[in-house]
């Protein structure tokens, strides 16, 4: 019991970090700080610390997690010194991009120019001052930061992280393209950008964001997305997780869509040593729609998790969510996907389904869609699959010349592939296509 | 270039081949005919290496080289093709990636130099027109929801690109009317020449109309029971494969 205590330290030794944060925070922020800090203390003492025994965190250990202790990062000027941007990170299209070192907007490589004047793209620390009224009111306003002691932890030192505003009816001429790097040193980092994404009434967005590692070390990201989508709004929303092995990486999305809106998003988990998606979506209004695509490719032994909570609330709303795996070595996938129609969310629409191949014996997928009906003129439906590759597919291909390996990639990969079909950038598909191959090659070797 | 010697494969412990004694030369077509069940199938997978047929004896020279070591790819690149009866669906696996990669791993096996992008598709879209083959259907996933017609030209497709040495055609007449069927037989007659065999398992003689073999061995049992030239195909289905039963049947009384 005692070691158990013990090895749970690190998480109030994180939150006695904040105090470096400097002066010039505005009350409500502080307040805000404050508030989010006590309630990550309270959920600690009652010990809400993931365990197991929990039934959201069941499937997934943070045993390793906490094995370690990190440290928050307040320097990323240093971090970004020598920095230059890889090609291998671009998607390779035309964009505007922001890009984040250890959670810290770095200006010097972010590539902000000719963005519209009356939008905003960039840093939430920056734009605390400009836009404080429209911040103070919204952060934190999203189903992302409801259950999760993570998700208070970040809130409890939120500082920056990616703001996207884009006023009414605007579109912009380019996609926004979001890079997030970080890395370990002997110190192990902690980063926590608070992304705040607001898209106003029949405005529209393409939003990539990729979530890299800088070397090979330990590290520890732990994000929090809000995405408001007011009426009419469009956003196309695409997140690739390829950070490296040994990192550990949580993400709690929180979607709040209004009337008519249109949120398409694509989720891509490929990295990481235990990587965990929180996603919740929040049907605020009448009418709109939510398209959710994923795909995880989990090797060595990675662990990887989605959680889904899509809730049907108000009536006529659409969700379509698909999240296919590829499991091969000792990996492992967890997929928690949930809906739930209350009772005036009626003429709801909502299908779901988590399809999952796997490639070796040790694989492992523990896959829980769920389905709450309370409404009665509805469309829904869920199911999971698990299986392997057919024998006499690879047989085919061999038969044709392909060795063994390869025609075991080219299946997985036919098998993964439609999962990008919501991506638009023809660009961005392709530079996944061979980022997803290039896993899939590693993998199934092993 | 294939020489086969007595034969003898099992399956599932049950002996299905009993000694077969079979030889090609470049150039010759042979059909190999035969009921239900008399070991055709098992023959031709056989010889593509499929597992699940378990070798219990006799030999297979290719090329003078034994056949039976090399793994499915290993011959898939010494120059054996399989047009099989029930081409298989590869759901998502686009069918333009299939035919180059397959070309590709056969090319690099062999060391020859990669056939360019340009010259690849050149050659892949006037051959899927002297087929008849819908060009949108190279940019499908392979064979997924093609008919069963389309299925069996789109192996001959590969057939005319990978250009083997020893084809073996698999009841490629199964299932096709008869406008198909032609359309396939003028793929398979276009790649006759003298340094390619072809080894044609069927169970009707119709096929034979329209790809004229050089031999006919008829299949009975796992033996090959009778060989002739292609009038035998037209005996046997004037006759049936009774009258070849009965045959044998008699010669062991007597």
């Amino acid at each position: 019991m005692k070691a158990s205590i013990e090895s749970e330290k690190w998480f109030k030794q994180i939150l006695e970090q904040d105090t470096q944060f400097g002066d010039n925070t505005p009350d409500w922020l502080m307040e805000y700080r404050n508030q989010a800090k006590q309630l990550a203390h309270d959920s600690f003492d009652r010990g809400l610390l993931p365990k197991r025994k929990q039934e959201a965190w069941r499937y997934t250990s943070l045993s390793k997690l906490q094995e370690n202790s990190f440290y928050l990062n307040f320097d990323a000027s240093e971090s970004e010194k020598d920095l230059r941007l890889k090609n291998e990170w671009l998607g390779g299209f035309d964009s505007y991009r922001a890009v984040f070192v250890e959670g810290r907007f770095s200006s010097q490589l972010s590539e902000l120019d000719g963005l519209p004047s009356d939008c905003y793209v960039g840093s939430l620390a920056q734009a605390m001052t400009k836009y404080s009224e429209l911040i103070s009111k919204w952060v934190g306003q999203s189903n992302a930061n409801q259950s999760s002691i993570f998700s208070q932890l970040n809130n409890a030192m939120l500082k920056d992280g990616l703001f996207v505003y884009l006023p009414k009816g605007k579109q912009l001429k380019r996609p926004i393209e979001v890079i997030y790097l970080s890395g370990g040193e002997e110190k192990l980092l902690l980063s926590q950008p608070h992304n705040l994404i607001m898209i106003e009434n029949a405005a529209q967005a393409t939003l990539t964001e990729r979530f890299i590692s800088l070397n090979t070390l330990v590290h520890f990201n732990n994000y929090v997305t809000e995405v408001f989508l007011a009426p009419q709004a469009i956003l196309n929303h695409v997140q690739v997780q390829q950070q490296n092995f040994q990192s550990y990486y949580l993400n709690h999305v929180g979607l709040a869509l209004e009337s008519e809106s249109d949120y398409c998003g694509t989720f891509l988990a490929l990295g990481g040593a235990m990587a965990r998606t929180e996603l919740s979506v929040d049907f605020k209004q009448a009418g709109a729609k939510c398209s959710l695509n994923g795909l995880y490719t989990i090797s060595e032994e990675q662990v990887i998790d989605f959680h889904l909570d899509i809730r049907h609330g108000v009536p006529g709303c659409e969700s379509e969510t698909h999240f296919k795996g590829v499991v091969l070595a000792k990996g492992r996938a967890v997929f928690d996907g949930s809906i739930v129609i209350e009772k005036d969310a009626q003429k709801s629409q909502a299908h779901l389904s988590n399809k999952n191949l796997l490639l070796t014996r040790k694989a492992e997928v523990d896959s829980k869609p769920q389905l709450e009906i309370y409404a009665d003129d509805v469309k829904c439906s869920h199911g999971t699959t698990i299986g392997q590759l057919e024998e006499e597919q690879v047989f085919y291909l061999c038969s044709r010349g392909l060795s063994e390996h390869n025609a075991r990639k080219l299946l997985a990969m036919g098998f993964a592939k439609d999962s990008l079909n919501q991506i638009k950038i023809t660009e961005l598909s392709h530079t996944l296509e061979t980022l997803i191959e290039g896993v899939l090659e590693t993998g199934v070797k092993q | 270039m294939l020489e086969i010697n007595d034969l003898q494969v099992s399956v599932e412990g049950k002996q299905i081949l009993k000694g077969i004694d079979l030889k090609l030369s470049g150039g010759e077509v042979h059909a190999i005919m035969g009921p239900n069940g008399s070991g055709k199938s098992t023959l031709a997978y056989f010889l593509s290496g499929r597992d699940g047929y378990d070798y219990e004896q006799g030999s297979v020279l290719f090329k003078g080289e034994d056949l039976l070591p090399l793994n499915i790819e290993e011959r898939a690149c010494k120059g054996i093709f399989l047009a099989m009866q029930y081409p298989i669906e590869l759901p998502g696996v686009n069918n333009m990636t299939f035919l180059r990669e397959a070309l590709k791993a056969q090319q690099k096996s062999r060391g020859e130099t990669e056939i360019d992008t340009v010259s690849f598709l050149k050659k892949v879209k006037a051959t899927a027109k002297q087929l008849n083959l819908d060009e949108k259907l190279l940019k499908r996933s392979v064979n997924s929801g093609f008919s069963g017609g389309e299925k069996k030209r789109n192996e001959i497709l590969q057939m005319a690109l990978l250009e083997p040495q020893l084809a073996i055609l698999d009841e490629t007449d199964s299932g096709l009317d008869i406008d198909s069927l032609k359309i396939v037989a003028e793929g398979v007659n276009a790649l006759r020449s003298p340094d390619r065999a072809m080894l044609v398992v069927t169970h009707y003689q119709r096929l034979l109309d329209y790809i004229q073999p050089d031999y006919v061995h008829v299949l009975m049992d796992g033996r090959i029971v009778r060989s002739g030239d292609k009038s035998l195909a037209l005996e046997l289905e004037a006759k049936g494969y009774q009258w070849l039963n009965e045959g044998i049947n008699e010669a062991m009384i007597s």
